[in-house]
């Protein structure tokens, strides 16, 4: 066990024990990934109630074992729990046609965000994110967004490192492919024209 | 193959220009106030737990210096107590038994269930015969008894219990 796992079991052993400037710690350190993660994956109006959850879980009886993982990832694998609840997606692996969208990606057409502002790039990525089926959304937000690495993010959505990679490959190449069709739409091109 | 990494490159800036924006995104306060007191709650609790442990101590010890009191004072009951009053489902239990500090005022009882020796059924004027045969202890050394402590920590009397035959 690393120093950091083992604080973090100290810090949930005094917690445990009642102990609030703990929780403040703990919560302080891990509740905005664990909102953010939960925000692109089923929107505003449910991600409070994630951390919610996702910190009452740890508190009433979560099993957290720093040998098997890191904080962050056992309370990333909580909210997902939550999540998948309330996308009610039993299976998150059917990606619907995804793949074919992927396929339909023509890779060396201009990047999408040639005529765009930053905000405008932004807001365009934040849309297409929300297209994605959420298999791929989630390894977008987990990967790009909050930066796990690929085995930690493995370990959240339990799959192996290499189901990640090719996943985040194909998720990359999906936004990619939305961003460029939804740039193409004239009223698009045409806000990108004005704005530049 | 140029304008593929190029295109790469701006998705990954556009993907970490959306991250920072999203930075200063938190739960809501009211999320933090309801763990806290969640928190809050479990402590209590676990604060009740242990006291109520060190109740049971207590009234083991008090027991304990109950039966050689009981004995000198010679006043134990003159005859066994029958076994006819049903505190839970399933259990029959003697009549209590006032102990020692028994006259003290007793404010915010607690029955607790505690094992004591069974030499301790003699001083109280039963025999092993007069608790029913679930309650002799499985290892025949001590028998169940409830005990209903003050929240002064001070034990007032004590009933045996057992199974129901």
């Amino acid at each position: 066990m690393d120093r950091a796992s083992s604080s973090d079991a100290a810090l949930i052993g005094a917690i445990r024990r009642g102990d609030e400037e703990a929780f403040a710690r703990l919560y302080a350190a891990y509740q905005a990934p664990i909102f953010r993660y939960a925000l692109h994956m089923c929107g505003a109006g449910a991600a409070d109630d994630v951390v919610q959850e996702t910190f009452l879980g740890l508190l009433r009886g979560g099993r957290f074992d720093a040998d098997r993982g890191t904080l962050a990832g056992y309370l990333f694998g909580i909210a997902r729990h939550h999540i998948l609840k309330r996308l009610a997606v039993m299976r998150l692996e059917e990606a619907g046609d995804a793949d074919r969208i992927v396929e339909a990606a023509a890779p060396d057409e201009p990047s999408p965000f040639d005529d765009l502002s930053r905000t405008e790039a932004v807001a365009a990525v934040r849309a297409a994110i929300q297209s994605l089926p959420p298999v791929y959304r989630e390894i977008i937000t987990l990967c790009e967004l909050e930066e796990l690495d690929y085995a930690a993010a493995a370990g959240v959505v339990e799959c192996p490192v290499g189901t990640v990679r090719s996943r985040l490959h194909r998720a990359r190449a999906l936004l990619h492919s939305k961003l460029t069709s939804v740039r193409s739409a004239p009223a698009l091109r045409h806000i990108g024209e004005v704005t530049r | 193959m140029k304008q593929f990494n190029d295109n790469d490159r701006a998705l990954t800036e556009a993907l970490r220009a959306l991250a920072a924006e999203d930075a200063g995104l938190a739960a809501s306060n009211a999320v933090e106030a309801g763990l806290l007191g969640e928190v809050r709650s479990m402590a209590r609790a676990r604060r009740r737990r242990l006291a109520i442990a060190a109740l049971a101590a207590a009234a083991g010890l008090v027991i304990a210096a109950a039966v050689p009191w009981r004995r000198s004072a010679g006043n134990a009951p003159a005859g066994p107590q029958p076994t006819t009053s049903v505190p839970h489902g399933g259990e029959v239990a003697t009549a209590f038994f006032p102990l020692t500090y028994s006259s003290l005022p007793i404010s915010n009882a607690q029955l607790i269930r505690v094992q004591v020796p069974r030499s301790a059924l003699a001083s109280f004027g039963l025999a092993p015969i007069d608790v029913p045969a679930g309650a002799r202890g499985t290892a025949s050394t001590t028998v169940p008894a409830d005990v209903l402590v003050g929240e002064d920590g001070v034990a007032r009397a004590v009933r045996f219990v057992s199974p129901t035959p």
